[in-house]
């Protein structure tokens, strides 16, 4: 019988003894959900900003585009100073977000309740599911010529584009995760003296809300995305509405200004969501930093 | 002979399948438990198993039969019979504690009351001090063991478990095997336990119903006799040896006929 030490002598260590990879040479790139060490991570990270705002630089400063197409950095960050120092963009940003919001928020009061009902009883899915099946394919882009006939180009209008382009996706999508709730979850409420009453206020809600909360953040990356549609269409105000501007005036620097807020308002509500998760649903496997 | 806490008179449950012909799940089952018994139900997999306790639960409805409670026929679940789910059914969102206290606050129990019943079950299952952490937290056999003191704290007239273990690898199974018993000596709990170990149904049970193959019937119904409390060390006796050969050639036969039926049938 071989004793321990020549059993361990004939079998090779295991490349990187079992820890996260060191160097470069023992990471292993292609092995699926492979755990990579935070520094490397970090370094990729970093690579790919700095090697867009490389590619950036090199444009402009050598003059490869014309600053028509495409403005330097440096213009850019003055135009960016000349915006908010004088304030002119502060308006365009507050219609935008003012918008967003209260188009998203309406949508939301009325698809949480309404998914919740048709993912949970047979006979609401009934009722509104064709409906909302339909519905939610006609592109909302497609309907604000009608909503400018009917209510016009203000504010309200841009609201209301919001709110219907993302109220029966959300329906949608909440009844799907109220559908997905395990039933031996509401079953086991009943064995412990639940009434319908209680499995649905004490089990069903609760039980769906990492999922609504999941998908109220995916549907406001979509709202933004209908409000600067509506705003390019018709606006007097907003983010979309200066974007437009620009382009008439030939201002590509402004334009750059304009995605960049808006990508940047759009990350900030991203992460609102997650903290939110956070906050107020730690106990959800999807609460993790 | 102690009196008849639980009787199933003839339950059968037929399952309508959406091509429009029936299964048939459970065939004129009959069993009982009495009170302070711990009764066992080993089948193959598929053979109703869970069909069974949901309907002695109220969660389905037998095609035909009765369940009796006391002597009363019971339709529709409630907190007398309480279940532990073959599935993790902890409440995320609900402590430990919250989770145990469920059942309670529906009864509007007293907040002190609840307090000295959560405390009182916490420490039967070994899980003192883990009041406030969330399931996420939990291991697999942590969970099943608060899922049973949130069964239990409710104090129902039989405990229903379906497989709580079935999820557990071999020594943590043994080890609740082992949990179980004790809490059950203690408490004189009528309980109500399928499985498809074999070794669990025997060690447990003072008497095990042995299931057939689809449609579940009752093949058999073998008393246990080994006096309470039981150690593990009885698992390594003959008697329990030869309980065990007799169920293995019962089961044995049950499966080869479930493997059979599910192979396409030549012409
Ligand atoms: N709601 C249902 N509709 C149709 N068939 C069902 C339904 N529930 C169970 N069955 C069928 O009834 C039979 C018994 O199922 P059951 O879940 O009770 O078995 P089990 O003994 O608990 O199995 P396991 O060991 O896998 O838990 C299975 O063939 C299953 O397919
Ligand atoms: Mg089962």
């Amino acid at each position: 019988m071989k004793n321990q030490t020549t059993r361990e002598d004939s079998s090779p260590p295991p490349p990187g003894n079992g820890r996260l990879p060191r160097r470069w040479t023992d990471f292993d790139f292609l092995k699926p959900k492979e755990a990579i060490r935070p520094r490397i991570y970090l370094s990729l990270t970093t690579f790919s900003v700095v090697a867009v705002l490389a590619g950036w630089v090199i444009l402009t400063y050598g003059g490869i585009v014309d600053e028509m197409f495409l403005p330097s950095p440096t213009a850019m960050l003055k135009t960016a100073w000349h915006l908010f120092a004088s304030g002119e963009i502060y308006p365009n940003i507050w219609t935008s977000l003012y918008v967003v919001v209260v188009g998203f928020v309406l949508a939301a009061i009325l698809a949480v309740p309404a998914g919740i009902l048709m993912g949970s009883f047979k006979f609401v899915e009934a009722l509104i599911e064709p409906i909302i099946n339909f519905v939610r394919y006609l592109p909302v882009s497609a309907m604000i010529p009608l909503l400018i006939l009917w209510i016009g180009i203000g504010d309200v209008e841009k609201i209301a584009v919001i709110f219907l382009g993302t109220l029966f996706q959300l329906t949608f999508l909440i009844a799907d995760v109220s559908a997905n709730v395990p039933k031996d979850l509401l079953q086991v409420a009943y064995t412990l003296g639940a009434r319908k009453r209680d499995v649905t206020l004490r089990v069903l809600i609760p039980a769906s809300l990492p999922g609504i909360m999941d998908n109220l953040r995916i549907t406001m990356g979509w709202a933004w995305t209908y409000l600067i549609v509506a705003e390019l269409v018709s606006a007097e105000k907003g983010l979309g509405y200066m974007i437009l501007q620009a382009m008439r005036g030939m201002q590509t620097d402004v334009i750059f200004v304009g995605l960049f807020v808006i990508g940047l308002l759009g990350l900030i509500t991203d992460q609102t969501f997650k903290y939110l998760t956070i906050w107020l649903l730690p106990w959800s496997e999807k609460a993790s930093v | 002979m102690g009196e008849k806490k639980l009787v199933i008179e003839n339950v059968t449950k037929r399952f309508a399948t959406p091509k429009g012909d029936a299964v048939v799940a459970l065939e004129n089952i009959s069993a009982y438990v009495e009170k302070s018994e711990f009764v066992t139900i080993v089948g193959t997999s598929g053979c109703g198993k869970s069909t069974l306790l949901k309907i002695v639960a109220g969660l389905e409805r037998p095609t035909s039969g009765r369940v009796l409670l006391d002597g009363r026929e019971t339709r529709d679940p409630g907190a007398d019979r309480g279940m532990v789910f073959q599935s993790y059914t902890l409440y995320p969102w609900l402590t430990v504690r919250e989770n145990i206290a469920f059942g309670l606050r529906l009864k509007k129990v007293s907040k002190g009351e609840i307090d000295d019943i959560v405390r009182y079950y916490l420490d039967k299952v070994g899980l003192t001090g883990f009041d406030t952490y969330f399931p996420k937290a939990l291991s697999g056999g942590m969970k099943q063991r608060v899922a049973i003191a949130r069964a239990m704290a409710n104090n129902p007239e039989i405990l229903l478990l379906d497989e709580p273990f079935g999820a557990l690898d071999a020594q943590t199974r043994a080890l609740m095997q082992e949990l179980l018993l004790q809490l059950m000596e203690e408490t004189r709990m009528t309980v109500l336990f399928v499985t498809h170990d074999i070794d669990e149904a025997i060690f447990l049970g003072d008497v095990v119903y042995v299931m057939t193959a689809r449609p579940g019937r009752i093949k058999e119904e073998i008393k246990v006799d080994v006096p309470h409390p039981r150690s593990p060390d009885i698992k390594m006796t003959p008697m329990f040896l030869d309980l065990k050969k007799k169920v293995v050639k019962l089961i044995r036969e049950e499966t080869i006929k479930a493997v059979q039926q599910s192979l396409p049938k030549g012409d």
